[in-house]
């Protein structure tokens, strides 16, 4: 990628431009930047020049307008629970924060749509939208914090997009500020808009084409009934072949979730505790959502299911109190795994589904090779594994068995099928195992999408594509503390 | 030099090489008749043929069944068609997964069969046609009637390989069904109509076939049809599709009132419940099996080119369906005929070629209604105005250059010049 020298630029003129149109809402001091030395991604830090809070687009606009004026790179984030490092900054970056773009600009319960603005907290949305009995259906797990914004730059996911889908079939269109600080409309609520599919083009680009400032979210209707089932089972094959089984029987679960042994143990001896058997070896979440019949229906076939593939207890909730506290102990594990070490890498990979238990497998030889702690919580529908490892970031040694099991692991997803990334996006942390997934040729295409959207490769720089060198050096780079060209600073 | 058939079967071989001949007699005028077909046997020969018009700086059309060519732009100076029709192999099914990887000439019929032996089908359902391709459907986005409950290909391919202009291919997404890495061009293959690359290899998510379905059939008055398709919305009701239409087939073009259809599908206690609900709800009725199927196939046809018709595709908010109806009906009067899909928002509308003069006006009124053109075509002229108005020109002209530097591939019609259509 071109990136115009940052370091020739004036950088007080450009901050002093800046504080001009933003006065307190720009952030310099030092103190005020550690936060944003990195996202949810914590192995890799550089500190931002600065971090703007912009309050409209016609802000964000001029800011961005003002970094092109004086070659200034900047960074989009939301909450910054991104996990593939989408939001790190670059050296002399400046972070645009829209946390302070927090409203809902319209709901139109008719038409089932929502307008909001990118720092609009997911959760907030449903809750907002409850009462219309209408709901947003994708759900990460860290939907209490993560924005709107942020979801639609990863096309982020959750356990209920295995039925609902992912982020961008929930966006309908999109206001964007271009890297020149031109603003576009894309899409909107009407369907099928001519030309190319832009809004789709847009979704998962992990910031790198542009600042989505106001986003037109499709909502879904709260279905008639909910059911949730836990079955337990003393061997993770056993909870593997029941996913199957009920995929293959045709039932079409909203969720189905699988935690192994060591999440289960970690979860229940935290706040999140959720009454999981702590003897299992994993337990295996199945939410049906829909009309009441068929949920019924649905129910009796996936507790039959779970009870012939040997399941040692199942478990339904009877009442929301309960359906909350079962969803508790999954929502809660990566918290959970953070009791267990100073960090925590979640990990995001997808093997067929056909594949999960034999990947399984060599994933916990993977975590006895390198003797790290190593625990699966995962959307089993979907084949999207979620392997977290614990470690002490302090310790460069851990830090390199860490990284070199990671890969080890998305080369196993990748050499049965799979793929570097279900939902956490490619960001930094994927950025040089790319060429494991892609041809040289189909890393240029992108590239060259890119820059036709970013030709001067201010807007968020160093992701999702490496460098333009040959795959053997971006490979020989992967071990290194920090992926970027920027300096680290490390705790 | 010319692409003559002569000069093309010299280099590919007669096997390979025929005169264009129009899928459908609507298409008649849309090539010459001696535009040659170029039809390789495998995904190698399309490479070589996309290589051979670089090197020679011909303008090809990629192109499946050639049913959907009414939707492309303007097709003047094109040298060759590159057919993708016998690329016509199923190369992976993984019954368990849910997945299958076809090749882009695998026929709509085909594809249902395969999925079917597994108890499994495609969500979205086009008019399949006589032989429609799984890559014409893609790069044409033909969703079918059912897209409110089974969603549509951006939902249901989950990556592909494509071949480019200069002969080089490249591929996007993967084959599971969860993938967000790198950026997804699948998005923007769908609907380009072969604009920025030729579909070679599609990658498809499969949906377990339901157990039952069934049609919920009514004739109302169109001024109580919104208030009861949004009533049926907002209840428990989940159907695959809420359709509003008048005069199509039986419906009868002297009757003025709309039919509304409501198709269920899935387990079939539900299937029934929600039908009983469906026909309560509305005054209707559910249609015997007989019925249910030729009413569905009658309107899934339903845009099919017709020479003596203009073909107009609207969009606009999902509960605008009926007011767009109304439009048209008010419009255009008599022999008119048009399909919605409320909780959609998509509007098709046939109207006869002899009231093409009411055109503009009915463009004008539709818009004022919330409705825009979405694609247009007549086998008349009918002056300007009636080309799709794609947001963020120099974006979408951006994509066509780094696709198509040479400008070999068809433009689509939303980057063209606008003439008399």
């Amino acid at each position: 990628m071109r990136r115009d020298a940052v370091m020739n630029a004036d950088t007080t003129a450009f901050l002093h431009e800046l504080h001009g149109h933003l006065g307190p809402r720009l952030h310099q001091r030092p103190e005020d930047l550690l936060v944003y030395e990195c996202d949810a991604l914590t192995l890799y830090k550089t500190r931002p020049l600065a971090v703007a809070f912009p309050e409209t687009t016609a802000e964000v606009a001029e800011i961005v307008r003002c970094c092109a004026r004086h070659g200034v790179p900047f960074v989009p984030r939301g909450a910054g629970t991104g996990l593939s490092g989408g939001a790190k900054p670059v050296e002399h970056c400046l972070i645009v924060e829209t946390s302070r773009m927090r409203r809902i600009l319209a709901i139109d319960v008719d038409n089932r749509y929502a307008v909001v603005q990118p720092g609009l907290v997911n959760l907030n949305l449903s809750q907002a939208v409850a009462s219309t009995g209408l709901a947003y259906a994708p759900d990460p797990s860290s939907q209490a914090s993560c924005t709107i914004g942020g979801n639609v730059a990863e096309n982020a996911g959750g356990p209920h997009c295995f039925k609902h889908g992912m982020t961008t079939r929930h966006i309908l269109g999109l206001e964007v500020v271009l890297p020149t600080g031109e603003v576009v409309q894309l899409g909107g609520p009407e369907p099928d808009a001519p030309g190319y599919d832009l809004v789709g083009l847009f979704v998962g680009s992990e910031g790198t084409l542009g600042i989505a400032t106001a986003i037109t979210v499709r909502l879904v209707p709260k279905p008639e009934s909910v059911r949730t089932l836990l079955a337990a089972y003393g061997r993770m094959g056993d909870a593997c072949a029941a996913v199957a089984d009920i995929v293959a029987a045709g039932v079409e679960p909203a969720a189905l979730e699988i935690l192994d042994h060591l999440t289960i143990e970690a979860v229940e001896s935290s706040v999140y505790a959720a009454g999981y058997p702590r003897e299992a070896d994993a337990v295996l979440l199945v939410e049906l959502d829909g009309p009441a019949l068929e949920v019924e229906a649905s129910a009796a076939r996936v507790g039959a299911i779970c009870r012939e593939r040997g399941a040692l207890a199942l478990e339904e909730a009877q009442q929301e109190s309960e359906r909350k506290r079962l969803w508790q102990g999954r929502k809660g594990a990566f918290g959970a795994m953070g009791r267990i070490d100073t960090d925590l890498l979640v990990m995001d990979g997808v093997v067929p589904r056909n594949k999960l238990q034999g990947v399984l497998e060599a994933i916990y030889r993977v975590r006895e090779k390198y003797g790290i702690t190593l625990a699966n919580v995962f959307h089993a529908g979907d084949g999207n594994l979620h392997p977290n490892i614990a470690f002490d970031g302090r310790d460069p040694e851990q830090v390199q068995r860490v990284l070199a099991a990671g890969e080890e692991i998305l080369r196993l997803c990748l050499e049965c099928g799979g793929a570097l990334s279900g939902e956490h996006g490619i960001g930094v942390e994927k950025r040089d195992l790319m060429p494991l997934m892609f041809d040289a040729a189909d890393l240029e295409l992108m590239r060259r999408v890119r820059d036709s959207w970013n030709p001067r490769g201010l807007c968020n720089p160093d992701k999702v594509l490496p460098a333009t060198k040959s795959c053997v050096e971006a490979r020989g780079r992967m071990l290194l503390p920090d992926p970027g060209d920027a300096p680290e600073v490390r705790r | 030099m010319k692409a003559d058939l002569e000069r093309l079967r010299s280099v590919f071989g007669a096997a390979s090489v025929e005169a264009w001949q129009p899928a459908l007699p609507a298409l008649a005028g849309v090539l010459p008749s001696a535009t040659p077909v170029l039809a390789p046997a495998s995904a190698a020969e399309v490479q070589e043929g996309l290589r051979f018009a670089a090197r020679e700086g011909l303008h090809v059309l990629p192109a499946g069944s050639m049913e959907h060519l009414h939707l492309a732009g303007s097709l003047r100076g094109v040298d060759f068609v590159l057919s993708t029709r016998r690329l016509d192999r199923i190369l992976e099914h993984e019954k368990v997964d849910f997945t299958l990887i076809a090749e882009a000439g695998v026929t709509l019929h085909t594809l249902a069969a395969q999925a079917g032996e597994a108890g499994q089908r495609l969500a979205p359902a086009p008019w399949p046609g006589r032989a429609a391709t799984v890559g014409g459907a893609c790069a044409a986005n033909r969703n079918g009637l059912g897209r409110l409950g089974r969603g549509t290909w951006r939902d249901a391919v989950l990556g592909c390989r494509v071949l480019h202009a200069d002969g080089g291919t490249t591929k996007t997404g993967g084959k599971v069904v969860k993938n967000v890495s790198g950026y997804d061009l699948a998005k923007i293959y769908l609907g380009s109509l072969g604009s920025l690359a030729l579909l070679c290899e599609i990658n498809l998510r499969l949906v377990p076939m339901p157990e039952r379905s069934a049609v919920v059939l009514a004739r109302v008055p169109m001024e109580r049809a919104r208030d009861l398709l949004v009533a049926a919305e907002r209840s428990s009701l989940r159907p695959q599709a809420f359709l509003a239409s008048f005069g199509i087939g039986t419906n009868a073009a002297e009757d003025k009132d709309l039919e509304l259809l409501a198709r269920f599908e899935g387990q079939a206690s539900v299937v029934e419940a929600q039908s009983r609900g469906c026909a309560a709800l509305w005054g209707g009725q559910i249609a015997g099996d007989a019925e249910a199927e030729a009413r569905w196939r009658s309107l899934m046809q339903f845009g099919t080119p017709d020479p003596g018709q203009v073909l107009l595709s609207l969009a606009g908010l999902p509960t605008a369906v009926v007011p767009a109806l109304d439009v048209v009906r008010s419009c255009c009067g008599d022999g008119v005929a048009a399909l919605g899909l409320h909780g959609v928002g998509t509007v098709a509308v046939q109207v006869p070629v002899e009231l093409s003069p009411r055109l503009p006006e009915l463009r004008d009124r539709l818009q004022a209604a919330g409705c825009t053109l979405r694609s247009f075509w007549s086998p008349v002229a009918v002056g300007q105005g009636f080309r799709p108005v794609p947001p963020a020109p120099a974006l979408q002209a951006g994509l066509k250059s780094v696709f198509d530097p040479s400008g070999l591939l068809p433009a689509p019609p939303w980057l063209e010049v606008e003439a008399a259509r």
